[in-house]
């Protein structure tokens, strides 16, 4: 027990020399946001007649946590009780959540969650949902490590992470914040797509550039998925925005990549941000926006073709 | 020391690593080379438990790695910079470790005191995380905690890469005075064929997870191997 003791005084240390890292008025913005959401999400567990599907925040923060971890191969290095360790430690980062509902009048909420935390930390553990030894760098920054990453690009794009899940969150209160989330979406999302790929990454023919509106498809969904998740538990009532976004994302991303090869020359990059956002703006409009994406399809297969 | 018994990994259906046997003996210094995606790494990955294998199974001491962690008391390793911990001073990290071992400051003192040449002070007292450290500083740290304990076995993955050359010597001499003077257990990775020929008393060259030459080093190893690798 002293040496899992001592890595969660290491672990605090780390956290706080990472923080230290960061720009203070970047901290105090995030510690504001921070603060209202928590309050926000007291005032909601206070109205709130059967407040017990919040359950669920607790196995979210164990697993969104677990699967981020960065010293899984040290761990399994050293011979330490892991699975003591992850108690502690998610038994920790649940605190939060507990003293919000010790506050909000619902004691017995805090200790199921607890209890869940528990449950959930054995099941990552035996079941083998193991932490990846390399998290990927686009992984979703709930972890202040990620979230403070010491490259500044990446740094960046996890900010824009963080902002996107703040403001997906805040839509379980305030449900027209989604439309910001939606629209900071669209954006990013057109912008992973522009023409600095790498050579072999470009689709030579029609099979390989259905295979990229595939792949591409397949990482937005896995990306939306557990925010609508979240967004559904709140407001089930919602399931038709939910359905409209998901038609919207997917209709744009698809526009965007098929314009942007059925502009490519090997000679120029194509700009495709002014047809992005007009696309943007028009993309409710089924009646054009699909003749549109279809048309884009015949020119980038031309194109490609020709290449 | 090490057994590997119908060993095989694969990914997605491909196989990675395939080794039906290969029996590594005490005090032996056995060298691994092959180029990048060979299956090195994972082959120490599964020798240290760190990943399973999809079939066979790795014996230390007789003992299979899956079944007990016996073994760790024993063997030391360094694969690459996620055996640190990036927000710590060296010296934190080194004071970790020497509580997980056991070793009074005065152990530690001793013991850190004997890589002063390698450390080539640029590692302890100067008040920098292991993440700000270059890669080759890093790797200097991984090193050295991975002979903490003094280890019976030691795995260290290509620990020659991102090395200046002063250090690349330093080290090989480090490896060698520990296999004549403390009868080591050393499996060593690396691309560089030059140090491993010098280091390593036997070489086995991995390609595409498979053993193709088993080498006894002689005067003629390098020149073999370079004949082997030329295309």
């Amino acid at each position: 027990m002293r040496v899992e003791l001592t890595l969660i005084k290491l672990r605090c240390k780390q956290l706080f020399r990472a923080l230290k890292t960061v720009n203070i008025i970047k901290l105090l913005i995030f510690i504001l946001l921070l603060s209202i959401f928590a309050l926000a999400i007291s005032e909601k567990v206070q109205k709130l007649h059967s407040p017990y599907y919040l359950l669920c925040l607790y196995p979210l923060v164990v697993i969104l946590t677990h699967v981020q971890r960065k010293d899984y191969l040290f761990l399994k290095k050293i011979n330490i009780s892991t699975l003591r360790l992850y108690l502690l430690e998610y038994t920790l980062l649940c605190l939060p959540l507990s003293v919000m509902f010790c506050l909000g009048g619902y004691p017995v909420l805090a200790i199921t969650g607890h209890f869940i935390t528990i449950l959930t930390s054995i099941v990552s553990l035996k079941l083998n949902l193991t932490a990846s030894p390399k998290p990927k760098n686009w992984s979703v920054p709930l972890v202040p490590d990620a979230l403070f990453e010491w490259k500044a690009t990446i740094r960046l794009y996890n900010y824009r992470f963080f902002v996107l899940w703040g403001l997906g969150a805040f839509a379980t209160i305030y449900e027209y914040t989604y439309f910001f989330f939606l629209l900071l979406l669209a954006p990013m999302i057109s912008t992973t797509f522009n023409p600095s790929e790498g050579k072999e990454l470009r689709p030579i023919n029609t099979v390989q550039l259905l295979l990229k509106l595939k792949h591409n498809t397949c990482f937005l969904m896995a990306f939306i998925t557990p925010h609508i998740g979240f967004f559904l538990l709140c407001n089930s009532l919602y399931w038709y925005i939910i359905l409209g976004i998901i038609i919207y994302l997917i209709l744009y991303q698809t526009y965007c990549i098929l314009h942007k090869y059925g502009n490519y020359s090997q000679y120029r990059n194509a700009s495709n941000g002014v047809h992005a956002f007009i696309f943007m703006l028009i993309c409710p409009v089924l009646f054009f926006s699909i003749p549109l994406t279809i048309y884009s399809f015949i020119k980038a297969k031309n194109n490609l073709q020709h290449a | 020391m090490i057994s590997v018994q119908g060993l095989l990994k694969k990914y997605k259906g491909a196989e990675v690593v395939n080794i039906p046997e290969l029996h590594i003996g005490k005090g032996e210094s056995f060298g691994l080379v092959g180029n990048n995606g060979a299956g090195k790494t994972t082959f120490f990955r599964m020798i240290l438990d760190l990943i399973r294998p999809t079939a066979g199974q790795v014996l230390s001491k007789e003992v299979a790695v899956n079944r007990t962690e016996d073994w760790k008391f024993y063997t030391g390793s360094f694969l690459d910079e996620s055996f640190l911990i990036d927000y710590l001073t060296p010296d934190e990290y080194f004071d970790f470790l020497a509580s997980l071992h056991s070793y009074s400051p005065g152990d530690l003192k001793e013991f850190l005191s004997r890589f002063e040449d390698l450390f080539n002070d640029e590692i302890l007292k100067r008040n920098k995380y292991i993440r700000d450290l270059s890669k080759g500083n890093q790797k200097k740290v991984g090193i050295v905690s991975a002979l903490m304990g003094e280890p019976e076995i030691l795995i260290l993955d290509e620990p020659f890469a991102n090395l200046d050359p002063t250090t690349q010597i330093c080290l090989k001499h480090l490896l060698k005075d520990l296999k004549e003077n403390k009868q080591l257990t050393m499996l060593i990775s690396s691309h560089d064929l030059n140090h491993v020929t010098e280091v390593c008393e036997r070489i086995v060259v991995l390609e595409k997870g498979l053993i193709r030459e088993d080498l006894r080093t002689s005067e003629t190893t390098l020149q073999d191997l370079e004949a082997y690798f030329t295309i």
